[in-house]
């Protein structure tokens, strides 16, 4: 089972899932390169500027470590760079667990996305004038600085660590990503787990992308918010056990 | 704030009521999905309500699309990973009056078996804060592209310079080889001795070029380049003491030479180098006392050095000393450009070397020295 974190976080938001599959599971987390403890090096804004540079990645893990029969879980934008990653890389995956997905995340016509496309402009400006909290404060720490913090500033920014640059670029490459277009191509068993009350991606989105993925199932889950792995991990993990159970 | 508070209340009697209600920053209570529970009187006057007409609303909503999605892509995430979360800065959507920015700061409370109960939000206000910060960030901006204009035109002037001074070789090396010339052909007493201020002011225009160049080379990145061979450096400093006494014909250089082996350098750059600093001592130091120019050499190491009397270098001077352009005594007219020292010690870097200076009342002495692998 490979774990994928989505936009704004790290491979910490699966700390409440991934025990309960230890056990059965040959269990794969990362962090995408720009999150977490990545190597900032490797960030290249040109590779980075499409999420085939982060299926890629996906592929290239894959390989690397040989793996066969992937069940791959990605929450939020993940779940979609996972169904690209399928695409380019077919025979590594098994099935595909997606988490609070979005294909798009700008309404259309005959789509509700949950945003207007002035809205994802407002968000990427807030970001440019580096408004939100990611901060130059943050930078240092960030950055990586090699001398030894103590604990306090350590554990304050131990999780989810965002360099604001690569954040800022990160948000654009996710919050104008447009894939509709690849739903109908997945073939692989799909799980589809949608939280009620999702600012990040509506209800409607995920009815959208059962509608439109011709091997997917689709669970609407009591859990609310985008981070289900987070606010509601039992209801999570039971749902794909189902899941899982049922496809075997 | 509204509500009225008895004339007769202690500030120890202090009612937690009204403390949170009418407080000077916002607080915000919510359950464990982040749903409001509870928002005081000061959060909700921004938010342009009452704080009954927040309840059970998200509290993401209140926020800017901005905030919003970092809150539920980051925010939440961290609350629930780690606990708490300090200054950040969103702003909240809806004031009746456009947007507020605010600091945020967060934190999650747990039941000892480590469920999560509920949340509480701190809000200030960050309107003054923000301008600042956009101030702080146009300033820097106009900085920095001041910065990268005045670098270009740094790069400009620099190129400039190494053009002109190719440029000026070229008629002053026929002026040269004319004066050149002249004096090979039978001249009177008053005519010789006018050749011999073509001959010596071409040269010095000569060496100002090649320091101009120099300088220019440096700045522009490929530094000065040397070829080393092996040299004599008894024949090499005597050349170069020759030359110079053309210029100043009445003063003295004397020579303590102790030379057991041939040095690895750059002939024409050592020659430069001594000349440059031979030049500063017959400038700066005492006219009726002699330049003592002194050289080693040994399996070890080689030096040359170069002492004058005087007036020291005054104390304020030392730490630009090797800098371009630095002219020691400003009403001196034999100061040239400043650029002798300068390239003097570019060209004892190109060799691995060092030149240290003393100066006292007694003696001012620069010394060239290099450690032999």
């Amino acid at each position: 089972m490979m774990f994928a974190h989505g936009f704004g976080c790290d491979q910490h938001m699966w700390r409440y899932i991934v025990p309960a599959f230890e056990d059965d599971y040959k269990v794969v987390m990362f962090d995408h390169v720009g999150a977490g403890n990545s190597d900032l090096s490797a960030y290249s804004y040109e590779k980075y500027d499409r999420l085939d540079g982060y299926a890629a990645d996906i592929v290239e893990i894959a390989t690397e470590l040989q793996l066969q029969d992937v069940i791959f879980v990605g929450h939020s934008v993940s779940a979609i760079i996972g169904l690209m990653a399928a695409e380019m890389a077919p025979n590594i995956f098994k099935s595909l667990i997606l988490v609070a997905p979005s294909p798009c995340y700008i309404n259309d016509e005959g789509y509700i996305g949950g945003f207007r496309k002035d809205e994802i402009d407002e968000l990427l400006e807030s970001l440019n004038s580096n408004h939100l909290g990611w901060s130059m404060a943050m930078g240092p720490v960030i950055m990586g600085n090699s001398e030894r913090k103590e604990l306090g500033e350590e554990l304050s920014n131990s999780f989810c660590k965002t360099d604001p640059e690569i954040a800022k670029h990160f948000a654009r490459t996710t919050f104008l990503t447009d894939k509709r277009q690849i739903l109908p191509h997945v073939k692989l068993p799909s799980l589809i787990l949608q939280c009620s009350n999702d600012v990040i991606a509506p209800v409607e989105v995920g009815e959208y992308m059962h509608q439109n993925m011709p091997n997917s199932t689709l669970v609407i889950m009591n859990a609310t918010g985008h981070c289900p792995n987070l606010s509601a991990p039992d209801e999570t993990t039971a749902a794909i056990k189902a899941f899982l159970l049922n496809e075997q | 704030m509204n509500s009225k508070i008895p004339s007769s209340i202690s500030p120890l009697a202090e009612d937690f009521e009204d403390f949170f209600d009418n407080s000077i920053c916002g607080f915000i209570i919510t359950d464990a999905e982040s749903n409001i529970q509870r928002i005081n009187k000061t959060a909700a006057k921004w938010l342009n309500g009452s704080p009954d007409e927040f309840r059970n609303k998200r509290f993401s909503d209140l926020l800017a699309v901005g905030g919003k999605i970092y809150f539920e892509t980051h925010l939440w995430p961290l609350l629930r990973m780690q606990g708490h979360f300090d200054e950040v800065t969103v702003e909240l959507a809806n004031t009746g009056n456009g947007k507020m920015p605010i600091y945020l700061n967060g934190l999650e409370r747990k039941t000892n078996t480590g469920q999560p109960v509920f949340m509480r939000f701190v809000l200030f206000r960050a309107t003054d804060r923000r301008l600042y910060e956009q101030n702080l960030k146009m300033a820097k901006q106009v900085a920095e592209s001041e910065l990268s204009g005045e670098k270009q035109n740094a790069v400009i002037r620099e190129q400039f310079i190494a053009v002109l001074g190719h440029d000026l070789r070229n008629p002053l090396g026929a002026i040269m080889s004319a004066a050149q010339m002249l004096a090979r052909t039978a001249l009177a007493k008053n005519e010789e001795r006018l050749v011999k201020v073509l001959q010596t002011s071409s040269k010095r225009m000569h060496e100002m070029i090649d320091n101009i160049m120099d300088l220019a080379r440096g700045r522009l990145g490929s530094g000065i380049t040397i070829n080393p061979t092996t040299v004599n450096l008894d024949d090499l400093l005597k050349e170069v003491a020759e030359e110079l006494k053309l210029a100043w014909p009445e003063r003295i250089i004397e020579f303590d030479f102790d030379i057991e082996v041939g040095v690895n350098c750059d002939r024409g750059r050592i020659a430069q180098l001594t000349s440059n600093l031979l030049a500063n001592a017959l400038t700066h130091g005492s006219t009726d006392a002699p330049v003592l120019l002194k050289a080693v050499s040994n399996d070890s190491y080689w030096e040359i050095s170069i002492s004058n009397q005087g007036k020291p270098i005054p104390e304020h001077s030392f730490a630009n000393l090797f800098h371009p352009f630095h002219r020691q005594n400003a009403h001196s007219s034999q100061n040239g450009l400043g650029l002798g020292l300068y390239i003097a010690s570019e060209i004892a870097k190109a060799h691995q070397g060092q030149i240290t200076v003393l100066s006292n009342e007694q003696i001012t002495s620069f010394t060239f020295k290099v450690i032999v692998d």
